[in-house]
């Protein structure tokens, strides 16, 4: 068993064949992945490590299984991870970076940009890490960038303005990614259906110009488990919404998370029914939302040091949920917050949640030190009440 | 005595608190567009037929014409003017949780 690594460009050299920098491939053929890529052997007993170097690749046809001769597997994975032009791995440029910043500086990142209304990436068993994937306003597209797979320190951009424009769909974890929904309308950015899925120090952002759409951030629709560790939803109608109805909808966890300056609520949780799940909100902030924090029907909620602030409606409309060494004093994005305007929402050294562990990072001290760094979890992990 | 009924007071967060914030978000907006107006642009369009050349036809969107145009900016300056009655801004800050934002 090995990791086979090829190099890819956006146009070949050499010898073509990706067996070096030098003999890189082309990674695609009129929009079309290259064969080294496809005819790999995923059925034998080796990964590919698939080195992408930077350009904008056009990219013709999703990454699914029907381009490979023999899929990747479980275990036999492919992993496009990008590279310098000299075919050295890209790493983070900041691996402190926490969801509460903006994003990190995408230009060294091979940039995708599908050319039609397709995914870019459908396969269980593939990892992007590194890459940028953008859908320009130009593109009819209302699938979203990708369904199954996983990112890992992934940008999506998607400009186009439709009501059903997409950003991530069902079957994809993400862990240090951020997905931006640029356009003027659109549905939602992440969306999870039955399958149980972990995002951790993930950042979505909303256009908060929009008018049309649904506009949600994180939207949860099946009966299946949703852990959400350091996430951060700005600037949608909702940032995080349980559409889910029944009695077996699945937990829907929130820790150290953070809704804000959404025009409507915090978190929407829908059900109705007698629900038997509980919903474990830790270490959240909910600040800005033109509805309530948390707007909840009959569901299950623990509130656990959570700090609300500026909500419109309120906290929640249920007024007998008890709230667990919450805060909810005044305050300002100015007292709380590095540089709101600038979307930096890293809890301000000095303030009084800083170093406490509460939203999806804090700003380092002036020495150097300071909470709130990211975590690298390789496998999920469930949060209970603090 | 206070206001306890839990319908009035859900329907004071539910309501009247967002409705304050769109409010006062609409003046700000056009107190902007006003300024816009009347540093130029009002020149551009005639009260009349002549249609406004922005392609929009193509979406299925209404043509606008000049008076189209000067007839809404007519409708907003009445709402800004009842905006700025004495005391009425206040009356519409009042109930907002959030500070001012206009995209």
């Amino acid at each position: 068993m090995a990791i086979v690594t090829r190099y890819f460009g956006v146009t070949s050299a050499g010898a073509g064949d990706g067996t070096s920098w030098a003999d890189r491939a082309a990674l695609l053929s009129s929009g079309n992945w290259s064969s080294v890529l496809a005819g790999f052997n995923f059925s034998g007993s080796d990964s590919m490590l698939a080195l992408v170097g930077p350009g904008t690749y056009s990219v013709g046809e999703t990454l699914d299984d029907a381009v490979f001769a023999n899929e990747p597997q479980a275990a036999k994975t492919l992993t496009v991870e990008a590279c310098d032009s000299s075919g050295v791995p890209l790493s983070p440029p900041n691996p402190a970076w926490t969801a509460a910043e903006p994003a990190w500086d995408t230009s060294d990142m091979p940039l995708f940009k599908p050319t039609g209304n397709f995914l870019v990436l459908n396969q269980s068993s593939t990892l992007f890490h590194m890459i940028h994937i953008e859908i320009d306003n130009g593109v009819l597209d209302t699938t979203g960038a990708v369904t199954n797979g996983t990112l890992s320190w992934c940008v999506v951009t998607n400009n186009y303005t439709h009501t059903a424009a997409k950003g991530v769909n069902s079957g994809c974890s993400m862990s240090n990614c951020v997905i931006r929904m640029l356009g003027t309308s659109f549905q939602y950015a992440v969306d999870t259906a039955t399958t149980r899925r972990f995002f951790h120090n993930v950042r979505l952002e909303g256009n908060p110009s929009a008018t049309s759409g649904t506009r949600r951030g994180f939207q949860k629709r099946g009966n299946s488990e949703l852990v959400l560790s350091r996430c951060v939803a700005i600037g949608f109608t909702e940032s995080f919404r349980h559409e889910v109805t029944n009695n077996a909808a699945g937990h829907f966890v929130l820790n150290q998370c953070m809704a804000l300056n959404n025009s409507s609520h915090g978190v929407v949780l829908l059900n109705t029914a007698a629900s038997t799940e509980i919903h474990t909100y830790t270490k959240s902030i909910f600040a800005g939302n033109g509805g309530y924090a948390i707007d909840q029907a009959m569901e299950r909620v623990q509130l656990v040091g959570c700090r609300f602030r500026n909500n419109t409606s309120g906290i929640s409309n249920l007024t007998n949920i008890p709230r667990l060494n919450s805060i909810e004093t005044a305050g300002t994005d100015a007292d709380e917050f590095v540089d709101a305007a600038n979307g930096d929402y890293r809890i301000k050294f000095g303030s009084d949640l800083w170093g406490k562990g509460i939203g999806a990072g804090d700003e380092p001290a002036p020495t150097g030190g300071g909470g709130g760094d990211p975590i690298y979890i390789p496998q999920p992990r469930y949060f209970g009440v603090g | 005595m206070s206001i306890d009924n839990p319908e009035a007071i859900k329907f004071s967060n539910e309501r009247v608190r967002p409705l304050a914030e769109k409010m006062r978000a609409l003046k700000a907006e056009i107190d902007d567009t006003m300024i816009a107006w009347f540093n130029g642009l009002s020149g551009e369009f005639a009260d009349d037929s002549t249609p406004v050349d922005d392609g929009r036809e193509a979406e299925g969107v209404s043509r606008l014409t000049g008076s189209d145009v000067v007839g809404l900016i007519v409708v907003a300056q009445s709402l800004q003017a009842a905006m700025d009655v004495a005391g009425v801004p206040a009356r519409i800050q009042k109930p907002c949780v959030r500070p001012v934002q206009v995209i």
